[in-house]
């Protein structure tokens, strides 16, 4: 499997974050996940959680605090794929 | 920028529970009558919201060992066990434990919270991965953050996706931890220990197991899951809280692990922090011989424990998927019906915990309730009937159907 790129898992990431959106939010690479959404720590880990299986790759827990945006986090994953791979 | 500007939607809340009723954490009684009954605000509440598990806490032997340390060896040792703070009683108490688990070491901590920050952290090295499951209690989560290791969360309980995850770590170096809890605190729910054991030996892993909830309430003898399971032989390091079963504080570890000793001068929330007054320590230890000599009491909680999840259930609310002294009743995703029904409740006269996200698994709000070898099955029956009266009155349960005449 080829290794996607940010923009592609930053999508998926997207995807997982619209149950927490608000009313007519447009979410985006900028959106800061704990600020601008309905989210709270817990949910977080486990949209975590499913993206690590889309991507079957393990996002260890100390990792968590560094993603403030959906941006920080579709780059995480990325260098966590190039560097598994 | 102020220093808790960063707690304001907590601060919000909290004004908030003021505004509409009691505060559910901030709750506070005038006096307690014994293990099950409370004054609060002029009148008798039950409590259904402890970890009072086998009712020890007024036991007339456990007060009376207490009382005769404090006299004999003061109100505290004023030190931690690598100075000044161990007496006969300390190391006394760590011997009945490790005979009782069989165990080569057991080392007494000043709390559960304690005993689980300073096991996980201190084992969990610098190359090592500790996979915790996602529903484990803070002192897991503060521990794992306190380790110099690779922390990774399972889906809790799902055997499938903890072997995915040591799966995933093939070729990496370090040692594999798994920390996982006998009966877990929010929803009462046991961990799949078989499974987990099973796959702990296949990725040559170790396993920590907190018991906080299930010594004194599993097991042919009361050692907990894994006792009851026949795996004790298989747990690496077990943990405990003598604030539940036990009715006192402190807690403790217990591990045949080699070299485990040496925990004694590593393990800093051992090392630095007074060790447990002598009264406390006498009064456990006299609760650990209740445990072992009196299955009755163990024999009352499975005697009650039904009552209120049987109860509960029937009535129509969704509870935790194991019967156990744990008895978490769902109450919706928002927090204002749970919040008002807890208010309802404790206005009723039964008091329990109530737990909001992001404490609890899916964000759900629980009424948890616990039930006590103490409790008598009137008081149960009381809890189950004014819940459901309650949550019928108010929609957390559709309302009852009238009875057809005729
Ligand atoms: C699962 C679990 N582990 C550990 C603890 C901590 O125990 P203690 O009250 O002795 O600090 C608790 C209790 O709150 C618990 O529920």
């Amino acid at each position: 499997m080829a290794i996607p790129d940010s923009k592609t898992i930053a999508a998926a990431v997207m995807e997982a974050l619209e149950p927490f959106s608000r009313p007519g939010q447009v979410l985006g690479r900028d959106t800061d996940i704990m600020a601008d959404l309905e989210i709270d720590s817990v949910a977080v880990l486990d949209v975590v959680m499913v993206i690590e299986d889309k991507y079957d790759v393990s996002v260890p827990l100390e990792l968590v605090p560094k993603i403030k945006t959906i941006g920080d986090f579709a780059d995480q994953i990325a260098a966590l794929l190039a560097g598994e791979k | 920028m102020g220093l808790l500007d960063r707690f304001e939607s907590v601060t919000r809340a909290t004004q908030e529970f003021d505004a509409n009723g009691v505060n559910p954490f901030g709750v506070a009684w005038d006096d307690v009558l014994s293990q099950t009954e409370a004054m609060w605000r002029g009148r008798k509440v039950v409590l259904a919201g402890t970890h009072n598990y086998l009712g020890l806490t007024f036991s007339e032997d456990c007060i009376e060992a207490g009382v005769t340390a404090l006299r004999q060896r003061g109100t505290g040792t004023t030190g931690s066990r690598i100075a000044n703070g161990t007496y006969p009683d300390h190391f006394a108490l760590e011997a009945q434990l490790a005979t009782w688990f069989d165990k080569r070491v057991c080392m007494v901590f000043t709390t559960g919270f304690q005993a689980n920050l300073g096991v996980v952290a201190t084992l969990g090295g610098p190359d090592d991965v500790l996979l915790i499951d996602s529903d484990s209690h803070a002192s897991i989560y503060d521990a794992v953050k306190l380790s110099s290791a690779k922390i990774l969360r399972f889906r809790h309980n799902d055997m499938k996706d903890l072997e995915h995850r040591l799966e995933r770590l093939e070729g990496t170096p370090g040692n594999r931890i798994i920390v996982a809890e006998g009966i877990y605190s929010m929803l009462g729910d046991r961990a799949p220990l078989a499974e987990m054991i099973a796959i702990k030996k296949r990725f040559g892993a170790y396993l920590i197991l907190d018991e906080a909830h299930s010594v004194g309430v599993l097991g042919p003898s009361g050692r907990g899951l894994a006792e009851e399971l026949g795996l004790l032989d298989d747990v690496d390091v077990l943990t405990g809280t003598f604030s539940k079963s036990f009715g006192t504080v402190g807690g403790f570890c217990v591990s045949s692990l080699p070299d485990f000793e040496v925990m004694r001068l590593v393990c800093r929330p051992y090392m630095f922090a007074a060790s447990l007054p002598p009264a406390v320590i006498a009064s456990t230890s006299a609760a650990v011989r209740a445990l072992q000599t009196t299955p009755a009491l163990r024999l009352r909680l499975w005697r009650n424990i039904p009552v209120l999840y049987n109860g509960l259930r029937a009535a129509g609310f969704a509870v935790g998927p194991h019967e156990g002294p744990i008895v978490a009743v769902a109450a919706g995703k928002g927090r204002d019906l749970a919040v008002h029904t807890w208010n309802q409740l404790l206005e009723a006269g039964f008091y329990v915990n109530l737990a909001l996200s992001p404490a609890t698994p899916g964000g759900i709000s629980l009424l948890r309730c616990s039930v006590s070898a103490a409790h008598t099955v009137e008081q149960l029956q009381g809890l189950v009937d004014a819940l459901t009266r309650i949550a019928q009155g108010n929609g957390l349960l559709p309302a009852p159907l009238a009875v057809a005449a005729g």
